[in-house]
């Protein structure tokens, strides 16, 4: 191993390029896993400052994934702490694009029951599926964001799709 | 190809060319298409976003400090990192890289250890263990559950969250489950450790600790029934039981108005997840709606 990987992450320019790099990923990966009320930008800052604080013993190619697991941490402690109850978040999507009330309507109450859809399935399963069907990210840079496998991870989203396909029929926009 | 599998592969984006015709012909695709394209409503950055790094440059600087008891702090760390960084590199020459075996819902593994044990991981567990360093560092970790025969004359430690067996040449089952630890010795003899004390258990003996329950007993079994398809409790809490229900056939359980530190004594087989939940809530008088993977029980309504 070569010493010089531990100082890099300590140099302000490549931190400042994780941050570009891994911010809005960790911050998703919060978001989708514990709502807006896991307060996701601020928790995803704070990884970031534990880093900082820790460069000297964190290589680069380690740093991601100390990143998401130190994120995760983080606001599982504060959950525990609080004891809340995480809902999936509220307000609804704003894509209303034709008028007819009707469709609106319909707009409404599908994504209402999507809403809680969302809200009933494991937050791993949550994560997985959003983050792959609404980031595009991929089956492995999910498993290693998550620190799982491969396999778990599609099982995760197969599951999360079954569970929407069922609780979701009879409703449709179209 | 049935329909499980399409949707499955075509999830994946791993449907052949034949394989996409036949999930077209499908009457429910263009409503499978419906639901991934209105998860982008859902799109994280339509409501928030990470700062950016500029927000985050003050809160780096205010961390680093400038009084003389920090940068004291400061220079302790960085011994302290080189002192990691050297025992790291020691140990990784020394042991090697580590293997890793998770096993999802309703799902069984079987694992050979370097010195010709085995181990077979029950649902949702995970064992680790260095195969490098295997006779410098004879252990495994466990989160879950797992049934291990041990090779005759081998001696190893498994190494849980709530406590460490360790083992020479015998057969027994370790389950670690949140809030619940119990060592269950089939054959031999096994030494269970946790942090407030050291027991030895002989064969057909076991040793529990339910939250802050400690117990040890006899029992009559030859292996654990869940190796065999069937997961069997003696005076165990109705949570954990949910808890295994859940794991082997994936479903999600709530309780209402259920007291869940009942006890419950009796089994379920896991091929059907109507006869276990059955076979779970009929003898303690509950009752249970099923709708796909979701699972509510209730008391019977008088």
């Amino acid at each position: 191993m070569d010493p010089e990987l531990h100082e890099n992450v300590c140099e302000e320019s490549i931190f400042a390029r994780l941050y570009e790099r891994y911010a809005q990923d960790l911050h998703n990966f919060l978001y989708y896993k514990y709502g807006e009320a896991g307060a996701p930008g601020d928790k995803a800052q704070e990884a970031f400052v534990k880093l900082w604080e820790n460069c000297a013993r964190v290589s680069l190619s380690k740093a991601k994934s100390y990143l998401f697991t130190v994120a995760n941490n983080l606001v599982l402690n504060e959950l525990k702490h609080r004891k809340v109850v995480l809902k999936y978040q509220q307000e609804s999507p704003k894509a209303h694009t034709r008028e007819d009330p009707e469709f609106l309507m319909r707009q409404q109450e599908y994504y209402e029951r999507y809403q809680e859809v969302l809200a009933k399935m494991s937050e791993e399963q949550r994560t997985a599926f959003l983050l792959n069907k609404v980031e595009g990210k991929k089956h492995q840079e999910i498993a290693e964001m998550l620190g799982v496998t491969r396999k778990v991870v599609e099982y995760r989203i197969y599951s999360a799709f079954n569970l929407l396909k069922e609780e979701l029929s009879g409703f449709s926009i179209k | 190809m049935d329909k499980q599998d399409l949707i499955e592969k075509w999830l994946r984006d791993a449907l052949s060319a034949e394989e996409l015709e036949a999930f077209n012909g499908l009457e429910e695709a263009p409503r499978y298409r419906e639901i991934l394209e209105h998860a982008h409503a859902f799109k994280a950055s339509g409501f928030s976003a990470a700062p950016p790094y500029e927000a985050l440059k003050p809160r780096l600087h205010k961390r680093q400090g400038s009084d003389g008891r920090r940068r004291w702090i400061g220079t302790m760390l960085r011994i302290a990192a080189v002192a990691v960084i050297g025992l790291f590199i020691t140990f990784y020459f020394l042991s090697g890289r580590t293997t890793e075996i998770s096993t999802a819902t309703g799902e069984m593994a079987q694992v050979s250890l370097p010195d010709e044990s085995h181990v077979l991981l029950n649902a949702g567990s995970d064992l680790s263990y260095k195969k490098g360093g295997w006779d410098a560092e004879r252990s495994v970790s466990l989160s879950g559950e797992a049934y291990f025969k041990v090779a005759k004359g081998s001696r190893f430690d498994v190494v849980t969250a709530d406590g460490i067996v360790s083992v020479l040449g015998t057969q027994f089952n370790v389950k670690q489950r949140d809030g619940f630890f119990e060592v269950r010795c089939y054959e031999g003899l096994v030494r269970v450790s946790t942090p407030s004390q050291s027991v030895a258990l002989a064969a057909g003996t076991y040793f529990r600790v339910a939250g802050s329950v400690r117990e040890q007993g006899e029992h009559q079994d030859r292996m654990p029934s869940w190796s065999e398809d069937t997961s069997s409790f003696e005076r165990v809490a109705l949570k954990q039981v949910t808890d295994e229900l859940a794991r082997q056939f994936g479903l999600h359980i709530r309780m209402d108005q259920v007291d869940q530190t009942r006890l419950f004594t009796g089994s379920f087989n896991h091929s059907d997840p109507d006869e276990a939940l059955e076979a779970v809530t009929r003898p303690l008088n509950l009752h249970y709606v099923r709708s796909g993977s979701e699972v509510i029980i209730r008391p019977v309504e008088e």
